[in-house]
């Protein structure tokens, strides 16, 4: 087995609100090994924002990570200082966010946005940084590298922001590349484009890579393996071949079904809502809206455990080895 | 008293509801005059023709900036239109006025994307319901205090929701409380922009099966525009695929997704990720970003991102013109 790039254990990341502590990151575990891409899905509310910017240690008070260990190449991000954690921001694990144009400065160039990430991190010199910026901006694909550098973020198209926004993260050439919805804002045929760079630049820069969406499918197009959230925990944990084909926690089988399919499909919503975190259901989170809800799942949570090898879910009666695809 | 909701003449099945033609919308972009300024235009619905049967779905779906929105609010008539015909259940609404339409509204209803901005923050649910009854109704206050909890209860929601405010709703509630306001005063066409966007995967197929549902109870024609054509193909009969102001491609949902004929509809098909890791790549590659159609070609708005343009394709406007029985197509290559 390889050494993990990034083994985060336990991480319980809350925040204070008028309504009490509310966990929105509750006791969570996983791995992602060199040159792998984990994907996490999950509804609003889930945690999985959190869970990303926990990993960067960019959780804001009132919120605060209360308990847990981040082993990013076997030392502990939570006992770094924080001028050394701002070596690991960028340099080690960089971030695309969904907000592009709230993420890219509107008063400066687009050029002068990667430059500065050289600059700072690897001290290069102006002409260094300049020649290494159209270097990526080509690297990601860009059309004619060198007008870009000269463009304000207004100037360019959604699709090719979020070009310029993935330049900046791999300027460095992180081990690690945390992409946050990054294409929920795109138009499907730019998303179909974003996609097939991911899995160049994976390749070119053997990235790791944890990508958050709310979208079942787009993960399955990008991810190795996949974890479920909900209500701030990992629900399901397993390779992507296990999570569409033989899921065992009902809420992964009710999200696949929740999803229109072709027409003569049966549409199967999840009744109820997505719980508000300052008031959680008893025992287990998803048993209000769980078609395999029993007494106890209402007393007591289930935790994540190995039912297979490899295939971890927190649930009191998942299901085992039965294909989801072909039903009996 | 509930007579003018109920004896509103309905017309029969097999007649339009909505009879579309020539529809344009420009803005002018070039503020205010100045010398030597060029004439800037954004021709964002250019020349859209289409019909809607009594009792059926038009599926309106394109990426951002196709002109979908603009086409529902043009027919919905919340924006005045530049050009073209809107003719509802017979009537001219565009040469309609300012009375006229008052009564025709009830007869148009629309729910929007974003349910939280389209409910009145400081009214409760009771008085967002009461709102269209009081102007469309006749009923006694009474009666639509009853008819208030008769909608919500065919929306899935209860006479409890009646005192919430929107931001003591989910929103799924609160787009659930946005039909019942449009279905308030008895609409003869919904128009549903966007529905489900703003909303969470598990809750988007509880609205989508909703309005589903109550198109196929209460017998109303609807417009559902989305840029999911999974949704679209669920929830149309009919579909038109709208590309920088036009319509592109039009034909019966299922066949037009399955066997997409216009380049455009094939490239925004092969976009559409699977859930299934076993999946093949699009066999399509893309490029190019959605166009914005200020101060257009003269050719297809497409052509710069097609693999098929030609010359010709670049001079002039494709027709949309019969391709195959019952589908339509823009394109000089198909």
């Amino acid at each position: 087995m390889v050494q993990p790039l990034l083994e985060v254990k336990d991480l319980t990341t809350e925040f204070v609100s008028p309504r009490g502590i509310v966990k929105a990151v509750d006791n969570l575990s996983f791995t992602i090994a060199p040159g792998e891409t984990l994907g996490i899905v999950g509804e609003s509310g889930s945690g999985k924002s959190a869970t990303a910017l926990s990993l960067l240690r960019l959780i804001a008070p009132p919120g605060r990570i209360s308990a847990g260990t981040l082993l990013f190449e076997g030392e502990d991000l939570l006992r770094k200082s924080e001028r050394e954690m701002r070596d690991v921001r960028g340099k080690s694990i960089a971030m695309v966010f969904q907000q592009v144009m709230t993420a890219l400065d509107p008063v400066h160039r687009v050029g002068e946005q990667i430059m500065d990430v050289l600059r700072v991190h690897l001290r290069m010199s102006p002409q260094q940084a300049r020649e290494r910026a159209i270097e990526i901006l080509g690297a990601v694909r860009m059309p004619s590298p060198e007008q870009v550098m000269r463009r304000f973020p207004h100037e360019l198209s959604g699709g090719m922001r979020q070009r310029a926004m993935i330049a900046i993260a791999l300027a460095c050439r992180p081990k690690l590349l945390i992409a946050d919805e990054i294409t929920t804002a795109l138009d499907v045929t730019v998303q179909a484009q974003i996609l097939d760079l991911l899995d160049d630049i994976r390749r070119e820069f053997n990235l790791a890579m944890l990508f958050i969406s709310h979208d079942l499918a787009v993960i399955a197009r990008v991810c190795d393996r996949i974890g479920v959230m909900y209500a701030g925990r990992m629900v399901e944990y397993t390779d992507k071949y296990r999570l569409f084909e033989t899921n065992m926690h009902p809420y992964t089988n009710a999200l696949l079904e929740a999803v229109p399919r072709r027409k003569e499909d049966e549409l199967r919503p999840i009744a109820g809502s997505v719980p508000e975190l300052s008031s959680l259901p008893s025992g287990c989170s998803f048993h209000p809206r769980c078609s395999r809800m029993e007494p106890s799942c209402t007393r007591e949570a289930p935790q994540l455990r190995e039912w297979e090898p490899d295939h971890w879910a927190a649930c009191h009666f998942p299901r085992q080895s039965v294909p989801v695809a072909q039903p009996a | 008293m509930s007579t003018m909701v109920a004896t509103r003449p309905r017309l029969e099945q097999g007649t339009t509801a909505l009879q579309v033609t020539e529809l344009v919308k420009e803005f002018n972009l070039s503020g205010l005059p100045w010398p030597g300024q060029r004439k800037t235009v954004l021709r964002a619905v250019g020349g859209v023709s289409f019909d809607v049967p009594q009792g059926t779905t038009l599926g309106l779906v394109g990426e951002s900036g196709c002109g979908k929105s603009t086409t529902a609010r043009l027919v919905a008539k919340l924006l005045p239109a530049t050009s073209g015909r809107v003719l509802f259940q017979g009537e001219d609404i565009l040469a309609a006025s300012g009375a006229r339409m008052r009564s025709v509204r009830q007869s148009i209803q629309m729910v929007f994307q974003d349910p939280f901005s389209s409910l009145n923050p400081r009214k409760r649910v009771a008085d967002i319901l009461d709102r269209p009854l009081v102007l469309h109704s006749g009923l006694s206050k009474r009666q639509r205090l009853e008819r208030s909890v008769e909608l919500l209860e065919t929306v899935g929601l209860n006479g409890d929701h009646m005192v919430r405010f929107s931001h003591e709703m989910s929103g799924g509630q609160c787009q659930r409380v946005a039909i019942a306001r449009a279905l308030a005063p008895g609409p003869a066409l919904l128009i549903a922009d966007e529905p489900l966007s703003a909303l969470d995967v598990s809750i988007q197929a509880q609205i989508l099966n909703l309005l589903v549902s109550l198109k196929s109870q209460r017998q109303f024609s609807m417009i559902f525009i989305s840029h999911d054509l999974r949704a679209v193909e669920y929830a149309a009969d009919e579909v038109a695929v709208m590309y920088a102001g036009r319509i592109v491609e039009q034909g019966p949902a299922v066949e037009t997704f399955n066997d997409p004929l216009h380049p455009y509809t094939q490239m925004l098909r092969a976009a559409i990720p699977e859930a299934n890791p076993r999946a093949d790549r699009p066999a399509i590659r893309m490029q190019g970003e959605p166009f914005t159609p200020i101060n257009p070609p003269p050719g297809c708005c497409f052509a710069s991102r097609c693999a098929l343009a030609t010359s010709e394709c670049h001079q002039s406007q494709p027709p949309l013109e019969v391709k195959i029985p019952g589908r339509t197509a823009a394109c000089f290559k198909v």
